[in-house]
Order: structure tokens, then sequence, then C-alpha cells
């Protein structure tokens, strides 16, 4: 089958060199952005933001040492979202032993059960939660507010994972005038610290630890803007 | 199944005592019949993953047992059914209504099983090589769950690198058999694991990470598309309408 195909789009592509159809292709459908980036300086950072057109928020708070001791701060454009962060600096080589990660994305529904729970604070919603679904006993789960306009969030925290991952999620919701709609901005922080963090590692984990994950992403949660508009 | 099809598919359960990993023989029923009953018995997680064809199979033999299969998914509030497809010509907008609304029942319940807010990532994820052509058939571009419909003017951008990267050297193989030409590795050969990986089902938080067997840890997903000498801009992600 495999042949097949490779001879049918040959012929069709019979007679153009390969970068003319790419450069064609490109064209007709508009030049996109490449998903992957890397901020070279505290600088650089604090000119960027989390923005789409569901949401915009300042990046968290770096310093010099962070391109000093880990990676610098990268991340991609992912649809709907955006995912940022820095890892050791050997990543590539050795995986990831230390890092932090802020995943961002939106989504538009309607005013359903755990948007409603959410606005109102529904403190049953978290306790039939936690009676429904094993893993969530082992969460930690409550509501806050955060953001420029005062948003209800759902703030869910788990411990450290077998793979000594620690996230804390928050789902923060804006709803229309006739609160049929609702938008969620969902922000996850990621914090690992691997299991099997090898010695020499010990100081970067002291330096780099969840604590100060959240601490610099408090920066995200208090300029968060959730923009209007309610088309899913 | 035919003999073909050997290796394009694979279940992997995690239980609390045992872990076993083998590979299916049959049709796309006796597939579907096979994953709904591995999910019925495992107090543990299932992890069903395949590759190009055999993707189809999955996907057909999860449909023809759809409802006993979310049945099971829905009612074992303790275990994870997770679904990786690499290199596939379905539509991973296809698996992703089936997996998250047909078997999980939304991604509300993902999300509050999961205790986060990264819906589809945490059960479902179809990573395509940069410069797949076989990923294109089903409008399936490089990274994770990047779908774009042949309709769409994003069809036409990401076809032009699958063309010219995917089509000259689809029957090359992989890294390993072009370790002195990288630039002649097959982008839809050698595909890592993304999600419930290695013997404890280890799945990256981070969609961009893929899970490195060697080390036992994540590693950058670009950096492997490097490796085999695509193009990690090519590459984008979706977390799904979460």
């Amino acid at each position: 089958m495999k042949y097949i195909y490779s001879i049918l789009i040959s012929l069709f592509l019979l007679g153009c060199s390969t970068n003319d159809i790419d450069y064609t292709l490109a064209r007709m459908a508009g030049n996109k952005p490449a998903g992957f980036f890397a901020l070279d300086s505290v600088e650089e950072v604090n000119k960027w933001s989390f923005e789409t057109n569901d949401y915009k928020a300042l990046p968290p708070n770096t310093y010099k040492k962070d391109w000093e001791l880990m990676s610098p701060w990268n991340g991609a454009y992912i649809y709907g979202g955006i995912s940022f962060g820095i890892e050791n600096t050997d990543v590539n080589e050795k995986g990831l032993l230390v890092g932090y990660g802020i995943n961002m994305n939106s989504s538009i529904d309607k005013y359903g059960d755990r948007a409603k729970a959410v606005d109102t604070k529904d403190y049953n919603y978290i306790s039939d939660l936690k009676n429904t679904y094993t893993n969530k006993k082992m969460a930690k789960m409550y509501y806050e507010v955060h953001g420029k306009e005062n948003y209800p969030c759902i703030v869910t925290e788990t411990g450290f994972s077998d793979r000594g991952v620690k996230t804390k999620s928050y789902g923060c919701y804006k709803f229309n005038k006739e609160k049929t709609k609702a938008k969620k901005v969902g922000i996850t922080f990621i914090y690992t610290k691997s299991q099997k963090l090898p010695q020499a590692y010990q100081n970067l984990a002291k330096e780099y630890t969840y604590e100060d994950l959240l601490k610099r992403g408090q920066r995200v949660l208090d300029s968060l803007y959730i923009k209007d508009g309610w088309e899913e | 199944m035919i003999q073909g099809e050997k290796y394009e598919i694979y279940t992997a359960t995690k239980s609390q005592d045992n872990f076993l990993r083998f590979y299916l023989p049959g049709g796309a029923r006796q597939t579907g019949e096979v994953i709904t009953q591995m999910a019925d018995i495992t107090k543990g997680d299932l992890t069903v993953g395949a590759h190009s064809q055999g993707t189809m199979m999955i996907q057909n033999g999860m449909v023809q047992n759809i409802d006993e299969l979310s049945n099971i998914v829905q009612n074992n509030k303790e275990s994870k059914f997770l679904v990786q497809y690499s290199g596939s010509p379905v539509s991973s907008k296809a698996v992703e209504d089936l997996v998250v609304n047909e078997l999980y029942g939304g991604k509300e319940v993902i999300n509050n099983m999961f205790n986060n807010e990264e819906g589809i990532n945490n059960v479902f994820r179809s990573q395509v090589n940069p410069g797949d052509f076989i990923g294109l058939l089903g409008g399936n571009f490089g990274g994770i769950n990047n779908n774009a419909p042949i309709t769409t003017g994003d069809f036409l951008d990401q076809a032009g690198y699958t063309f010219t990267r995917g089509i000259p050297t689809i029957m090359n193989g992989s890294l390993q058999n072009n370790l002195d030409k990288p630039k002649n590795t097959s982008p839809h050969s050698g595909y890592p694991c993304v999600i419930g990986c290695g013997d404890n089902g280890a799945t990256p938080n981070d969609i961009k990470f893929y899970f490195d067997v060697a080390t036992q840890n994540d590693k950058p997903l670009s950096e492997y598309y490097k490796k085999i000498d695509v193009d990690p801009s090519k590459a984008k992600f979706n977390t799904g309408s979460n």
C-alpha cells in the first residue's frame, strides 16, 4: 500500500522541484510561525507574554541565574495554548531531571455543572468528586480567585508522583452576561525533580523548588486577563 | 491480523501485581474484543499503542466494541485507559472524539480523574514525525494531535514539507538503517513513546516531551526530531478543546 501511494504522489509531483512545491503550498496557506521558541534573557522574557485569542498573561518571574544554571526559558505555541519552561542544561542527554513547566490552554463551553460549581463555590461538588474518583482522594482541591477581573478558579494540587512530578492546576472561568457560556483558562504548573536524581544535581534541586515555581508563577495568575468572545 | 501487522499494535497493562506486553493477533473485531477484555480484567492501567495501518485496526476495533468499552472505562474510576497512535492515517480529531467523548464521557471527566486541566493529553496522543506521509493521509502532521483537514489552508501549509521530506524517503527505514546519513531516515519509521510508557506506564506531563527508555526520563521531542533529521519547526501540538 505504501508503494502505491508513493508512486501516485511521485507521478503527481513529476516535473516540479520539491522547493517549488513547498514554497507554493506555503504561500497559498500563509506562512505560520515555528512552534518552538527560546528566549535569551530576562529582558526578552519580559517583552513576551502568554497570549492567544482567549487570554493574556505575563510570564513568570525569571532571573539571570536561570540562564547560567538551567536551559534558556523556552516553549512552544500549541493550538489553543502555550507551554513554557526551563530544564536542566543537559536535558537532551540525560533527560528531564529538574524542571519547571507552565502549560496554558483554554476552552469555551456551555455554562455546565463544573462552571456553575466554580461560580458558586459549591463545596459539595468537590466532595462528590473525591467520592467518585479514587485518584482525587490523593489530591487537594479547593476554590480561589485570581486574575485582573477576579476570576473564580478551581485549584487541584497533587503530591509528588512516582516520577518525581508535582503539579498545581488552575481552571479559571469567565462567563458571558447571560451565564449561558463559560470560558475556561487552564493553567498547570509542573515541577519535576527526578526520583533518581544524581548527586551532582542535588544543589540544583535545592535552588529550583516547587515552592519557587509557584512563587514565580504568581505573576502569571495575577496578570491573567480572560478576553471576551464566546464562539465555541 | 495479517502477519505484516504483527508489530504494528501492542497493548500494555500495568496492574497492581504484574506487567504484560504482547502483540495482538486477529482482525479489527478481534482486536477490539481483546482490548475490551483487557480493559475489563486489569485493575491497573491499560495502554493501547499502534503504528501506521495498525491504528486503523485499533480504531475500528474500539468503534465496534464502543458500548462495552465505554462502560468499562467509565465505571472503573481507578484505572486509566490510554491510547497512543504513531504515524497514523486515522484523523486524530476522530480518535479524540471517540476516546474523550464516547469512551470517557467528556473532557471534564478526564480532568477530574487526572487532577489537572490538560484534557485529552492525559489519555490520547497521536504523534507524527514531521514529514511522515502516512500521517498526512489522515490530515495528521508533525507533532502531537496536530490535525489539519484537507479542506483547510493549514493542510496546504503543512503538506509541502511532508511531500518534500517524507515521500522520497518513505521506504528507507528508521535512523538505525541510516546512521551514516540521517537525512535519509524515513519520518514514518522510528517512533518514541509519549503516553503510558515503560514498566510503570510513564506519561510526560509536558506534551513536547517523549519518554526515553535508556535514561527512563523525559526528553524534548524537538531534539528527537533533529536526531532523525526532520524539521522541528514543522511540529505543532494540540491540547485539544480542554
